[in-house]
């Protein structure tokens, strides 16, 4: 299966303390991938390597190698990487603008400003995202008066705007009511047609129900990887399967 | 026995609030009584409007018209705040968004520093600094000036302005940097398009309280502004309120017209004061309720 994101021996540390401890690992194309784990395993610090943010936080460095599409991260200009490569966050953080102005916000700064083109965008990523029918008679309303769901929503509806290959999710359903997630599972499970998706999450049931593959992670190590129905089915490493019995996390 | 001490620090607390809200009260009345009588030697227009003051005769006969000091005020403050503003913002977004955690951690306390110089200090400097500047550079005359005035008013301002901005933006930009990265966007992008504009509110938020400041400091604006009773312009004399009150309440006999008077140029100044400050509550509620939509 083909790769869209490869991970080469990457390690990651936060002022000389290791958070990640080489990792080598492969998200495949249009595929769903769980990258699962107790809190402060590493997870997110994980994504936010893929996409470069990490090495800019202060006191944070990042070593080894990793690939989007065969291409070495560090050679791609920084912007290119992240319009190719979106990143969403735990807590919904839409802009403060009208709903319209937050889908439109980055395709305005790639330099898209026929209206046409626009209005199309905006419509074809909220109905991706499941919330244009939502939204459709609101556009210019605040983003910030829609539900904690409905932001998520539109956040992912935002980082597709820019055409990524890549979406990076970080626990994106931990503040959602239980309506909320099924959407954005259902969503996620559409979208991966398009994407390649990378899911991290603490919770075994939601990585059992959408994931193809799961990578399970423990202490900045990743402990074993997978096809979904093998790593939970076959645990190999005792971690794992202590994790998957509920014994910590 | 705690009965009776919630009860005695209720009421405690009670008059407290009492003596403070009578205090006031007080001193609107007092202001008020003591105006009143020189509006039996000017009518009310001829005072806010007249152009000519003249309170002791000295055969021409004595006239009490502010309109000069009110257009002096209006314009210092006016001049003063736009000026902090322009640089205000400017020091706020580099505070906020340029410089690293330990620049800022050195740079803040050198502001607040700046807001506890006293004013006749800030009015000292002025003379030996300013007032000679545009002396020596010839385009003031003496060198006292509305603009001289504007610009020590100004940076009396600052420091208020730039620690509230900076403060909102370094929010901002901490909240919504992470999205905005996140797609590409960059660093200075962001700062123009996301946390500028967000940050609006609360620089005219901060403008508007600046005013207030502005319209009362009389110290510092007294020693620069030359003191002349004309119609402010850039380069002129000037003299506010504020400075006619400080200058000549020691010199009125107490009682005289010249006395009252002094009093009712006071209450026009409160009274500008408090449309001011009532309108920025007025705006401060809608501004709220706006953010809250």
């Amino acid at each position: 299966m083909e790769a869209a994101v490869t991970l080469r021996s990457v390690s990651a540390f936060y002022d000389g303390k290791p958070a990640l401890e080489q990792i080598s690992l492969s998200f495949p194309r249009n595929r769903i991938t769980a990258v699962l784990g107790p809190s402060g395993c590493g997870k997110s610090t994980l994504l936010r390597a893929v996409n470069r943010m990490l090495e800019e936080e202060p006191g944070a460095a990042v070593q080894g190698q990793i690939l989007l599409g065969g291409n070495d991260v560090q050679k791609i200009p920084v912007e290119e990487l992240r319009r190719r490569v979106g990143l969403v966050f735990q807590t919904p953080t839409p802009f403060p603008f009208s709903i319209y102005k937050n889908m439109t916000f980055a395709l305005r700064y790639y330099g898209i400003r026929e209206k046409v083109k626009l209005e199309a965008a905006v419509r074809e990523k909220l109905e991706m995202a499941g919330l244009y029918n939502e939204v459709r008679q609101e556009l210019n309303k605040s983003a910030l008066k829609l539900s904690g769901g409905q932001q998520q929503r539109l956040c992912i509806a935002r980082a597709l705007t820019v055409e990524p290959e890549v979406l990076l999710l970080d626990e994106p359903c931990s503040a959602l009511d239980v309506k909320s997630i099924a959407t954005i599972e259902a969503m996620l499970t559409a979208l991966k047609k398009r994407y390649t998706i990378v899911l991290v999450t603490h919770n075994i049931a939601q990585a059992r129900r959408i994931a193809d593959e799961v990578a399970f992670f423990n202490d900045g190590r990743l402990v074993e990887t997978g096809e979904k129905e093998l790593l939970f089915d076959r645990p190999q490493q005792e971690e794992t399967r202590a994790f998957l019995s509920g014994v910590y996390g | 026995m705690r009965t009776i001490g919630n009860f005695l620090f209720s009421n405690l607390i009670k008059l407290l609030t009492l003596l403070t809200v009578l205090s006031l009260a007080f001193v609107l009345i007092f202001i008020v009584q003591e105006a009143l009588p020189a509006f039996s030697e000017t009518s009310l227009t001829a005072f806010l409007f007249g152009q000519r003051w003249m309170p002791m005769d000295y055969g021409n006969g004595v006239s009490f018209g502010i309109g000069n000091f009110i257009a002096g005020t209006l314009a210092v403050s006016a001049l003063a705040i736009l000026i902090a503003l322009l640089i205000g913002v400017g020091a706020a977004v580099f505070l906020s968004c340029a410089v690293s955690e330990n620049a800022r951690s050195l740079l803040y306390p050198l502001i607040d520093l700046l807001a506890g110089i006293p004013s006749v200090i800030y009015g000292f400097i002025g003379l030996c600094v300013l007032v000679k500047l545009f002396q020596r550079l010839g385009i003031a005359g003496s060198g006292h000036s509305v603009l001289t005035a504007a610009i020590l008013l100004a940076v009396m301002l600052l420091p208020f302005l730039v620690s509230s901005c900076s403060e909102t933006m370094l929010k901002i930009r901490r909240r919504y940097l992470p999205a905005a990265s996140a797609l590409g966007i960059s660093y200075w992008h962001t700062v123009a398009h996301v946390v500028l504009p967000l940050s609006a509110r609360n620089i005219l938020l901060s403008v508007i309280l600046a005013t207030g400041r502005a319209m009362g400091e009389t110290m510092a604006v007294m020693m620069v502004m030359g003191n002349a009773n004309l119609f402010p312009t850039l380069l002129g004399k000037g003299e506010t309120i504020a400075s006619l009150i400080a200058l000549e309440m020691g010199t009125a006999a107490a009682g005289s017209t010249h006395y009252h008077a002094l009093y009712a140029a006071g209450l026009v100044l409160l009274v500008i004061l408090l449309a001011i400050n009532t309108g920025i509550a007025l705006l401060r509620r809608r501004l709220l309720r706006q953010e809250g939509a």
